[in-house]
């Protein structure tokens, strides 16, 4: 039996499979599409969030993430008949704004999270932690693949509704 | 008619080659340009954007989707929004696959031709364990009933894959994945009720055991109303009810090992008519309900190992112990299978991979005058090995070479090659060709079964006598394939596949020596034999597009033709149609479906169906067009309820018959079902 293995193993080998000698070629190509798709779930909150007013949907980006090569890509799509603008001014006005994406932790202070909640801002960032400090939705990476971590009570209080289709897929701070 | 000639059929496809060949008009682009790659994302669904990795290896990117081979994948949202409650009524969508409804539990499922209620061809796994029955070949449909929210997704491979999932493997392949314990943590409560599916419902729950270990478990139920019969007055008793309990353990045991445990029990009754022989001499029989119970434990792990210098092993191990009853016979059987895969790292442009199988299958049968099978007690040892290198010739094209050896207990040494080619210009097209090889084996009943009952039909009664035959061969085939998928913007892609199949050796059944009486009544008696008496040929194509318009809609369609060639002894007296494959096949087939986001939180879903006209039993079973509805609402977001409509075009309509082994002919009922599921 087992000659019969070993004999049928090396058959298969002789089906023309000729390994030459060569250098080990590691297979490190890795494609990585995280600010890809935090562009294209970006583009999906403007949809799944809904504001006091329908008004065009700007989002803006404070400071210095990865980000700003990937969201002009956004810029004059349509949602729902409303047109999205994007903002890439490094302090864009935050009245400007329906969606303010944080780059940086310690832009996060008193002050703007009122003035959110005065303009009905949606606040997004992926710094961790972001949620639990009274932003409103926080990219984490978990498994490999983008999960939330949703501040409901923030986005209550800045008068915003987010539909049931995107709290399914998040994690929420009670 | 035919659908289309040889020569035409070269003539597309040099076409198909020639407009590939002088397509510059896509300059390859740079895959890291942000724009371009952030572009692909959206069109997708907010369910199909959520899905997705967020790094993966480029040749890891090489999911089932870009594969060199015909394959298609229903996912869990595909799943949820089809609004259907079993796994068969699923695959409707996948082209290439032949599905018909024979009655409430039974059905005809078969890839690219063959369908029949026992067809042969057709390899099916739930998480890598084959749940197709060795007795026949085939799958007992009604028989899985798995939680459908447990399913990840579905992957359909068309065409032979012998080398890669071994015998049988030969007109496609189906791996059921389900949902591994980490994402399925909490609670899961869902039911409805309808027309057809009477009851259902399903309890789930989650929980995480330690850092890396999670468990979850899920029970479900099922009650089934019968179908109707042919005059659409009454049905025909075929009614019943399923359970099943699933526990899947996933645990990271160290930064190299990854484990899965799963066991799963389910137990089933069905009601149906028989005519069983009661007494040899004088004659007798009845015709009662010989329904079948049954239970079916399976255990299952899989150990996967992965090591820093790119070796990846893998090992599967599957045991399952079915038992079933029916008033003419019984069985019990225990099935062992173990399989080992190990993926080396990339040497120079080729990657290779290995593994070895193992399985042994024990059973044991009680006979009736109807039905048996000889020796009562028998086991099978099948023990393989294969092979496959892939080659980067350039960076845009592979060739994959592949054989497996498996010896098995029926037949001896088998072998199952295939080469694959594998094309990739730019993003917007790849282009595969593919010949294989592949068998199918000959199975316990045609090597044992003892089977005598009435041949439908007749009066004054014929009895026909199965007899078995022990020489019975592999049946082959040699299959060449193309494929081309073709992006064709970011919101349409079109995947197309071609095929031309030669089988050799087929089974047929015909009639063997003079008519003959076995009582003083003189009830007359035929004897039949299988065998490997006859070669056919299909060839067919298969289309599949999707078409986003928006993040809120998308289109769904894929069409399927396909044609037959049989040659036999027409001089024969053949027991069963020479012809089954031209005649029980649908030239056509089409499915479209529209799944449509009314608001963020109501979702209107249609799938319209035809199918083309068969020939079974004699009978025309004519052509029919169908579409299901589902309305779906998400008042909060863990909740949905959702109402569905079947079949909505008619009130009932035949979609298959086999009144051999169902001797009551069944049509399927227009059909409605509310359902709602809960997480908490």
């Amino acid at each position: 039996m087992i000659r019969a293995l070993l004999k049928t193993l090396l058959l298969s080998i002789g089906l023309g499979l000729c390994i030459c000698c060569g250098s080990h070629a590691a297979d490190t190509n890795l494609v990585n599409r995280e600010y890809q798709l935090k562009t294209a779930y970006l583009f999906h909150f403007a949809e799944l969030a809904e504001w006091p007013t329908p008004t065009p949907v700007t989002i803006c980006l404070q400071g210095d993430s990865p980000l700003r090569a990937y969201l002009p890509v956004l810029s004059g799509l349509q949602i729902d008949g409303r047109t999205v603008h994007v903002l890439l001014a490094e302090n864009p006005p935050i009245q400007h704004c329906q969606i303010l994406f944080l780059s940086d932790l310690s832009a996060l202070s008193q002050t703007l999270l009122d003035q959110a909640k005065n303009n009905h801002v949606l606040l997004v960032s992926d710094i961790e932690d972001f949620a639990r400090q009274g932003g409103m939705i926080e990219f984490t990476l978990r498994d490999n693949k983008l999960k939330l971590v949703v501040n409901l009570t923030a986005v209550k209080r800045a008068g915003l509704k987010l539909s049931s289709k995107l709290l399914r897929m998040a994690e929420i701070l009670e | 008619m035919m659908l289309f000639s040889t020569n035409r059929c070269i003539a597309l496809l040099l076409g198909l080659l020639l407009l590939t060949a002088v397509d510059t008009a896509f300059a390859a682009e740079d895959a890291t340009d942000p724009m371009q790659s952030t572009q692909e994302l959206l069109p997708l669904s907010w369910e199909e954007l959520t899905d997705l990795d967020v790094s993966s290896l480029a040749r890891q990117e090489q999911s089932v989707k870009n594969s060199p081979s015909a394959a298609f994948v229903i996912t869990a949202e595909d799943i949820r929004r089809s609004g259907v409650t079993s796994i068969p009524e699923l695959l409707r969508m996948v082209p290439g696959m032949n599905v018909a409804r024979i009655n409430s539990w039974n059905w005809a499922i078969s890839a690219r031709g063959f369908n029949d209620l026992y067809s042969n061809k057709l390899q099916v796994m739930i998480d890598g364990r084959s749940i197709y029955d060795p007795l026949f070949s085939g799958v007992y449909w009604g028989q899985q009933n798995p939680s459908l929210q447990d399913i990840e997704r579905i992957e359909v491979l068309r065409g032979p894959s012998g080398s890669l999932w071994g015998a049988n493997a030969v007109n496609g392949t189906i791996n059921i994945i389900t949902r591994s314990a980490r994402d399925t943590q909490g609670g899961l409560l869902y039911g409805g009720g309808g027309s057809e599916e009477q009851g259902f419902g399903g309890l789930r729950y989650g929980t995480r055991l330690s850092e890396s270990t999670y468990l979850r478990g899920t029970l479900n139920t099922l009650h089934r109303d019968a179908s109707m019969d042919l005059t659409g007055n009454q049905d025909t008793h075929d009614d019943g009810n399923a359970q099943n309990g699933n526990f899947r353990l996933d645990s990271q045991l160290s930064e190299h090992d990854q484990l899965m445990l799963e066991a799963n029990v389910t137990r089933y009754r069905f009601h149906g008519y028989f005519i069983g022989v009661t007494s040899l001499d004088p004659l007798r029989w009845r015709n009662d309900d010989f329904g079948r119970e049954g239970v079916t434990g399976s255990l299952q792990g899989n150990w996967k190992h992965r090591t820093d210098s790119g070796h990846n092993w893998d090992v599967n191990m599957a045991f399952t112990q079915t038992s079933w009853d029916l008033a003419m016979n019984g069985m019990d059987r225990s099935h062992f299978v173990l399989d080992f895969q190990h993926n080396l790292p990339a040497y120079d442009a080729h990657h290779l991979l290995w593994g070895l199988n193992y399985q042994t299958i024990h059973d044991n049968f009680e006979n009736t005058l109807t039905v048996g099978y000889t020796p009562l007690e028998f086991t099978q040892h099948n023990i393989g090995v294969f092979l496959q290198d892939q080659i980067d010739l350039l960076d845009n094209l592979s060739l994959i070479l592949g054989n497996r050896v498996e010896h098995f207990t029926y037949t001896g040494w088998e072998t199952e090659p295939n080469a694959r080619l594998l094309w990739t210009p730019n993003k917007q097209h790849s282009l595969w060709a593919a010949v294989s090889r592949a068998v199918v084996l000959p199975n316990r009943a045609q090597h044992s079964i003892h089977l005598f009952k009435q041949l439908p039909g007749t009066n004054p009664p014929v009895f026909g006598n199965a007899l078995t035959n022990p020489d019975m061969r592999t049946e082959n085939l040699l299959a060449f394939e193309l494929g081309w998928r073709w992006q064709i913007s970011h919101s349409l892609d079109v995947d197309t596949a071609l095929f031309y199949n030669i089988y050799d050796k087929m089974q047929g059944t015909k009639f063997v020596g003079n008519p003959y009486t076995i009582d003083n009544s003189g009830t007359v008696v035929r004897d039949g034999a299988v065998g490997n008496f006859r070669q056919v040929k299909s060839y067919g194509l298969e289309l599949a597009a999707n078409y986003r318009i928006n993040p809120d809609w998308r289109w769904q369609a894929s069409y399927s033709a396909n044609q037959f060639e049989a040659r036999y002894d027409e001089n024969e007296p053949w027991f069963r149609d020479p012809l089954t494959e031209i005649h029980q096949n649908p030239q056509h087939s089409l499915s479209l479906r529209s799944l449509y986001n009314v608001t963020n939180e109501i979702e209107l879903d249609a799938w319209a169906r035809y199918v083309d006209e068969i020939y079974v039993d004699g009978r025309t079973i004519p052509d029919y067009f169908t579409l299901d509805l589902r309305l779906g609402w998400h008042p909060h977001k863990d909740l949905e309820f959702s109402l569905s409509g079947q079949n909505l075009l008619d009130s009932h309509h035949p979609e298959f018959s086999d009144v051999f082994y169902i001797t009551a002919f069944s049509q399927i009922e227009r059909a409605y079902l509310a359902q709602m599921s809960w997480r908490f």
